[in-house]
């Protein structure tokens, strides 16, 4: 059963030098309790699909296609009822964590604006100056509930504290509890282990995957970072420039990339045993005038004629798909 | 708890701070004698009568023990008047300031953050405003009305709000970039929401800042439209009104403007240092 479904999402932003085509065609689906990662270098379009899902893009951007979450398009329907689904049933959780609390307040705010917001507590501005002043045991006790889901020591102190005040680490859980206080159906993951060191980032792994498992979580998992994708997705999407390349499940596709692209990646990763690196020739390309056809063409090792004309046509191959005219003609 | 010892921490992180800088507690002192007098000058005023009543046999008495900033054309203690005059003079400075805060800066923090349309507007409408110099805007408006007390603080005011409602764009332009609105606004925040609780509180330090300082221009630009007439009228006691009955007098008896000018001239100065030592105390991210 899909709970999230988009269909041929482009997205474009219009600039002063011309129109950026930033995002072509991406269709998948995510299942519910299913993990999906979003993989590609820096500037490939991968956080632009999560903004979209999110609904956060900046006003200069034009969005085409579906976004289905349970049958109801999230780009056509009124102002009203997005905002309900986006923030309760669809949360996010940020890259940077210290940048995604707003400094002035202590956990135990963000907290309560959380749960304000998300319709879990009273509205109103006397209830809320009420509720500023002294927190009532009730909410106090989600807090503390929610803190100890995501393994957070002595939560009563981290409650009182101001972000600064706290490790990175212990940030990032802050806001995975943020984010799965209004009990949602997708989280969105925006490379929320970048910014860590190794062991913590392991933990937040752990944690994420645990928590699917729990609630039933459905995770949508942005990075560029193919070994976090290994460990955290069931299925892999690879981007490159706005365009899909290939899609499957994660251990097929990294074990045995097909698109030369995904190749490229795989052999990019350090290893720790000797060796030079083997990266991919070349630079992302320029938004507002993309290569024809294949957008991969300028620094694919393989390209050929009709790579340099027509768009690849998405091909199945056990059960996974590639786009690329390398298979497919057979 | 540990949410009240942080609260406590600032507090003391804060006089440390003014402790250690000499300039800051020159200018809180300053203002803080300022807010003193204006709000108990009957009583510290050796000759509180003096503010309207004339006594021409006692003018132009230079400065003594009896009068110790001299008498005036009329006979009036200066000294009982300079300390009288800080009511009016420090009233119309903070009201300018609060009332322009109050009408320019959630404005411009709104358009900033809203933009579009909205933006255009009330963007454009500061740029009339700014393209007239305040004070001579100020001098016409005073002109046209009543030479009252809160006339000539709505003169200033219409010349000054469009400052704030400058700033408060500017800082929410760059504020609603900031990683946590993104999340705010992920967790389905509003605008109210976004501009009055996650963007407005990291406009304060800054705001704080310029507001204080302006403290001062707002009493010197007052002062000025009370010297050239268009201020307070005689006798209410008024810095700037005093300067200019005095002007005529120069340089003989040169205890008749001497003394409101320093008047003018320490508030200014006070505003100024206490708006420079705020620009460190406010620096919120210094504390952990």
């Amino acid at each position: 059963m899909s709970i999230l479904e988009v269909k041929n999402l482009t997205v474009y932003f219009k600039t002063f030098a011309g129109l950026s085509k930033v995002v072509e065609n991406i269709s998948f689906t995510l299942g519910k309790g299913e993990s999906l990662a979003l993989v590609g270098e820096s500037g490939s379009g991968k956080t632009t699909v999560l903004k979209t899902v999110l609904g956060v893009l900046p006003s200069n951007a034009m969005v085409k296609g579906k976004l289905l979450f349970r049958g109801i398009n999230l780009l056509e329907t009124g102002n009203e009822e997005l905002s309900k689904i986006r923030g309760t049933e669809i949360t996010y959780i940020p890259q940077e964590p210290l940048a995604a609390l707003n400094p002035l307040y202590t956990i135990e705010d963000h907290f309560l604006d959380r749960l304000i917001l998300s319709g879990k507590s009273k509205t109103g501005i006397l209830s809320y100056i009420r509720l500023r002043r002294k927190i009532s045991p009730k909410l106090k006790n989600i807090m503390l509930k929610y803190l100890e889901k995501v393994k957070i020591p002595d939560p009563e102190r981290v409650l009182k504290s101001y972000p600064m005040q706290l490790s990175g680490g212990m940030l990032q859980r802050i806001l995975i509890a943020l984010a799965i206080v209004s009990n949602p159906s997708i989280l969105l993951a925006d490379e929320p282990t970048t910014a860590l060191d190794v062991v913590t980032q392991k933990e937040i792994i752990e944690l994420l995957k645990e928590l699917q498992r729990d609630l039933g979580l459905s995770i949508l998992y942005v990075t560029h970072d193919l070994g976090v994708a290994r460990t955290i997705a069931d299925k892999v999407i690879v981007m490159y420039a706005g365009h899909m390349v290939e899609e499957g499940k994660t251990s097929k596709v990294l074990a045995n990339p097909l698109h030369p692209y995904t190749k490229g990646l795989v052999d990019s990763i350090p290893k720790l045993v000797g060796g030079t690196l083997h990266g991919i020739e070349g630079g992302l390309i320029d938004y507002i005038n993309p290569p024809k056809g294949c957008r991969f063409h300028p620094r694919c090792p393989k390209a050929r004629d009709i790579c340099r004309r027509e768009r690849p046509k998405p091909v199945e191959i056990n059960g996974r798909k590639v786009y690329c005219w390398l298979y497919g003609e057979e | 708890m540990a949410g009240s010892t942080i609260k406590h921490y600032r507090l003391k992180l804060a006089l440390y701070k003014i402790k250690h800088s000499p300039t800051t507690m020159a200018g809180v002192a300053i203002v803080a004698i300022f807010v003193f007098l204006a709000l108990f000058g009957e009583y510290i005023a050796p000759y509180p009568e003096d503010a309207y009543s004339i006594h021409i046999e006692r003018k132009f008495l230079p400065p003594s023990l009896d009068h110790l900033f001299g008498t005036d054309a009329v006979g009036r203690d200066i000294f009982s008047r300079v300390i009288l005059a800080t009511r009016v003079s420090l009233g119309i400075g903070v009201g300018v300031v609060i009332l322009s805060v109050l009408i320019g800066f959630p404005l411009g923090l709104l358009v900033g953050y809203i933009g579009g349309i909205w933006e255009a507007i009330v963007m454009r409408l500061t740029d009339i405003f700014l393209s007239i110099p305040s004070v001579v805007l100020a001098m016409a408006i005073a002109a046209m009305v009543q030479p009252t007390l809160e006339n000539a603080m709505f003169a200033l005011v219409i010349g000054w709000w469009p400052w704030y409602a400058r700033l408060g764009f500017g800082l929410a332009s760059t504020l609603k970039n900031e990683d946590y609105v993104l999340a705010a606004k992920s967790f389905g925040a509003g605008w109210g929401h976004i501009v009055f609780r996650e963007i407005l509180p990291n406009a304060i330090p800054i705001l704080a800042v310029k507001a204080s300082l302006d403290v001062g221009y707002a009493i010197l630009a007052e002062a000025l439209l009370g010297f050239i007439g268009f201020g307070v009228r005689p006798p209410t006691p008024e810095w700037g009104t005093m300067l200019s009955e005095a002007r005529i007098y120069l340089p003989n008896i040169w205890w008749y403007a001497t003394f409101p000018g320093l008047a003018i001239f320490l508030a200014v100065m006070g505003f100024n240092l206490l708006g420079d030592g705020l620009r460190d105390i406010l620096d919120v991210r210094e504390i952990s």
